[in-house]
């Protein structure tokens, strides 16, 4: 199997190397996208007609007037609309050791059983995605036609995220960032609770308390710092266990976000509970519109960020439908839309903002629509210094759609990712 | 000049003798220095303990204003005021002023009542699916405020409930040896009832074949190891829709047990094993906190009873079973009498025969006053359940609560036997003679006497919790729906918005 990925990969690059061959390199360095509106989603708004500069896979100016270098290869995008590529804040990827925990196989006398084992939802065993991933086993073409560039991959249960940019023709370079961040499913049950209030609590093992008990006075940190220190260690009672320890103190401090799938309403309170002697502690919540409907009068006072699926959402219990990114934004609650959780996802053929024209048509702002596609989950990740508007200095990720990105009738025309094309409508 | 250099050479000296670290003293100061860091932390902790429920209290004030206010423990009060202020009942009475900037609610021409208590909740109201799982000790980590049936209880008037986590309760709508409904004993099944002189020990129901003596099914010859006798778990939830803080009112209500748990002379013999074991449990920790406080070093006595027990046995907590017939309410109330703990008897269907022995006894019942119980053959003056029961408990002065036939709560099915209809139930004990003040206390002040929590809900009273129903009409007439429902101050339920029971008006 490695062996084939590795084949695969070289493949690729030979290929690429044979159609961007050495001939054209300094042409193909440096691209100009000329005469489309700019949806920044930057300082600079909307730029009604424009320049994007491109040089070696990064946004080298952008602008009304930009200075287009001799060398450069000039696009004509009369017409067309530029805007960032989106940033996926969670997005479900198998990983082998998740699948394999949901059912087992196993033969006796030549019979074959099938053993439904436990649900992987509320498992509270940690899962590296970026151990047991293999972006080959993914089908990419969804997120590659959805306009989807960066990801913030996670799978079901607990675990540590990985960040990828989706360039499914070089598989090898899919993995961007391998620490990502800590993630954990939620559900109104102890043993999953558990795992959350273990975890914000500064002194989680019993045995170290019981055996220094004046350790204690020095605070928790200090404990913790020399588990973060003895992290490669390779014997596996510390490589379960200090890893999670340290990425917990990192949340704990406020250094990286927890990001939290909640399934309920009620959990949605109880993680509110959780969360209450933390202060520093920055939580982003994934759940379904009507859960969070329910729950937004406990929401509104806390520092939870949401990410919501783009959807039209129905009022629990009623016929009466609600945008909950419209009521997010009244409530001054920090969102951002996760593309693969919407409920058309996999469908979506060559309208995949069908879903947010119709919250932006229901009153959604539009520019707190495009935001929550590609700035806030950057922010919400961290990486906003790389990704989520139409800057200079920024990555390259772009999709160029033939109208505006709301109007139902738009198709994409090209994703870019580090400047290069990854779909062509 | 003189003298005072003395003094301070002196001084110098006693200082420098204090500081000196001797063999003896480098381990004192240790142990002094690990005194001081754990007063310290001690401290810290307080601090942190005092700051974290600072929550900025909700000055706000609610006003219902008009409307017949039913205290229950007191008067009726007509067109009164209501004023709730932080979760709790500010003020009540008429002509009261209402302050500046509070809401107010007008409810001309409603009756206001406490929000009802029912002692018998399925635990899937509060629990949802996760119910079976929620018998652990954190079962607060299942509670799941935005079920429906939460709205279905309120719309019935329900604020409060005790929940059974470990089974759901069920009524025992006849003794174990009563006969099958419509079949006539024959006259030597007669006579093999009547001498049976004690039941205690089985009856010599046939015999062996071959030899020809009496085999004794009913109980082994050789008695099985006696376990403890454990209670069944309950919790007392508020129906706080949409809120985790303030639905868990209370856990432990009651120390229930099974029928016939305390029948026989095994069980019996264990039952006051247990209580003696729990009692000298207690006399042995005031003897050892009595020896510790006199300085004496003694180890603390080894825990002998579990901690239902010790409740049950330091009168917190009251005994909880059924007993329908005569001879079963009468055995546990001696029992009780005799092992000295509280009681609460369910069923009850015979006790309008002992209403003055229950009154006497000082122990509440609860009934369903819709329940029947058959009468035995021949004896149909003596035995079975009596409509007028209820009449018969209030004249003797017995504090009866009245539940419905099923705990649980649905708009399927049937309607009538489940939660929905509780003040429908209580209606009916009006019907078997009572007042109407003594049926609306049924489901209000007794059960919260029972559980407790008298001092926190099941009446309207200054400084309670702010649990009110705005109703439509008088509050046990089958015509009356909920209009509003307040818990811990908050409007939780309004009919005309949640549509859960119909909303027209008459």
């Amino acid at each position: 199997m490695k062996q084939c990925t590795y084949f695969a990969g070289w493949l690729t690059a030979l290929l690429l190397g044979f159609v961007f061959g050495v001939p054209s390199a300094a042409a193909q360095n440096v691209v100009a996208y000329r005469g489309a509106a700019i949806e920044t989603v930057g300082k600079a708004g909307r730029i009604e007609k424009g320049v994007v500069l491109i040089r070696d896979g990064k946004i080298e100016a952008v602008g009304e007037t930009v200075d287009i270098p001799d060398t450069a290869r000039v696009i004509d995008a009369q017409g067309d609309t530029i805007m960032p590529g989106i940033v996926d804040p969670y997005h479900v990827v198998p990983v082998g050791r998740s699948a394999s925990a949901t059912t087992r196989t196993i033969v006796i006398n030549g019979i074959t059983f099938r053993l439904s084992g436990r649900t992987t939802t509320t498992s509270t065993v940690f899962v590296r995605v970026a151990d047991g991933f293999d972006p080959t086993l993914v089908r990419w073409g969804t997120a590659v036609r959805s306009g989807i560039t960066t990801a913030n991959l996670v799978t079901q249960g607990y675990g540590q995220s990985a960040r990828a940019a989706i360039t499914p023709a070089d598989p090898a370079s899919i993995l961007t960032e391998p620490d990502g961040h800590l993630f954990l499913a939620l559900t109104n049950r102890s043993s999953s609770l558990d795992v959350l209030r273990n975890g914000l609590r500064a002194t989680p093992t019993r045995r170290s308390s019981a055996s220094r008990p004046t350790a204690s006075t020095t605070g928790g940190a200090s404990r913790t710092a020399p588990a973060a220190a003895s992290r490669p260690t390779p014997s596996r009672a510390s490589s379960t266990a200090s890893p999670t320890r340290a990425l917990w103190q990192k949340v704990r401090e406020g250094k990286q976000p927890l990001v939290v799938n909640v399934n309920n309403a009620a959990t949605i309170l109880h993680l509110v509970k959780a969360l209450e002697a933390q202060k520093a502690a920055q939580v982003i919540m994934v759940s379904t519109g009507p859960n969070i409907f329910q729950a937004l009068d406990s929401l509104k006072g806390s520092k939870i960020s949401v990410i919501l699926r783009p959807q039209i959402d129905l009022v629990p219990n009623s016929a009466d439908r609600v945008n909950m990114a419209r009521l997010a934004d009244a409530a001054k609650i920090r969102f951002a839309f996760s593309l693969s959780l919407s409920s058309g996802y996999t469908q979506s053929q060559d309208t995949p903002l069908f879903q947010l024209a119709m919250l932006v048509r229901a009153g959604l702002a539009r520019d707190k629509a495009l935001q929550a596609l590609t700035l806030t989950p950057a922010t919400m990740l961290g990486i906003d210094k790389q990704v989520g508007s139409v800057e200079a200095g920024k990555a390259a990720n772009l999709i160029i759609c033939d109208g505006d990105p709301f109007a139902t009738a738009t198709r994409f025309r090209q994703v870019l990712v580090d400047g290069r094309p990854v779909y062509e409508g | 000049m003189k003298a005072k250099l003395i003094v301070l050479s002196v001084l110098v000296l006693v200082v420098f003798a204090a500081v000196r670290p001797g063999p003896g003293q480098d381990d004192d100061r240790r142990a002094r220095l690990q005194a001081l860091m754990k007063k310290r932390l001690e401290q810290r902790r307080q601090q942190t303990k005092k700051k974290a429920p600072s929550k900025p209290k909700d000055t706000k004030i609610t006003a219902l204003v008009g409307g017949d206010i039913h205290t229950v423990t007191r008067e009726v009060i007509r067109n009164g005021t209501l004023l709730i202020q932080n979760g709790k009942i500010l003020d009540v009475g008429q002509d009261l002023e209402v302050p500046k900037g509070a809401t107010i609610l007008d409810t001309t021409g409603k009756t206001i009542t406490p929000g009802f208590v029912t002692l018998d909740m399925s635990s899937s109201v509060a629990f949802g699916p996760q119910a079976s799982s929620a018998r652990t000790k954190k079962f607060q980590d299942y509670l799941d405020p935005f079920r429906r049936d939460i709205k279905l209880a309120l719309g019935a008037g329900i604020t409060t409930g005790c929940v059974q986590l470990t089974r759901s309760s069920f009524f025992f709508f006849g003794a174990p040896d009563q006969r099958f409904l419509g079949l006539e004993p024959s006259e030597e099944e007669l006579s093999e009832q009547l001498s049976d002189a004690n039941p205690d020990f089985g009856r010599a129901e046939s015999t062996c074949p071959c030899c020809g003596l009496a085999y004794l099914p009913a109980e082994p010859i050789t008695p099985a190891r006696p376990r403890p006798i454990t209670p069944r778990k309950h919790a007392v939830v508020k129906m706080s829709f949409g809120k985790l803080d303030g639905m868990l009112v209370k856990e432990s209500a009651f120390f229930d047990i099974m029928a016939g748990s305390l029948s026989g002379p095994l069980n019996r013999h264990n039952w006051r094993r247990q209580i003696a074991q729990a009692r000298k449990y207690l006399e042995d920790l005031a003897e050892h906190e009595k020896a510790i406080k006199a300085g004496k070093k003694v180890r603390p006595p080894r825990k002998t009873a579990s901690d239902d027990l010790i409740r049950l046995v330091k009168h917190e907590v009251s005994l909880r079973t059924a007993a329908q017939s005569l001879d079963e309410i009468q055995d546990m109330v001696a029992l009780a009498e005799d092992l000295d703990y509280d009681l609460v008897l369910e069923g009850v269907a015979e006790a309008w025969q002992v209403a003055e022995g229950l009154a006497e006894a000082d122990v509440p019942v609860v009934i369903t006053p819709r329940s029947r119980r058959r009468a035995q053959y021949g004896e149909e003056r003596t035995t079975g359940s009596w409509v007028e029961t209820p009449r018969v408990l209030e004249e003797s002065g017995v504090a009866f609560a009245v539940t419905p036939l099923t705990g649980s709560i649905s708009l399927d099915g049937r309607a009538g036997r489940d939660l929905t209809s509780l003040p429908l139930e209580a209606a009916f004990a009006v019907r078997g003679g009572a007042s109407d003040a003594k049926a609306l206390a049924a489901i209000t002040i007794a059960p919260a006497t029972m559980l407790g929590l008298e001092k926190r809900i099941g009446s309207i009273e200054k400084g309670k919790d702010a649990d009110v129903l705005v109703l439509d009409g008088p509050p046990l007439d089958y015509r009356t729906y909920v209009e509003t429902a307040l818990v811990n101050g908050r409007v939780v339920y309004e009919r005309e918005k949640d549509r859960v029971y119909p909303v027209f008006e008459r």
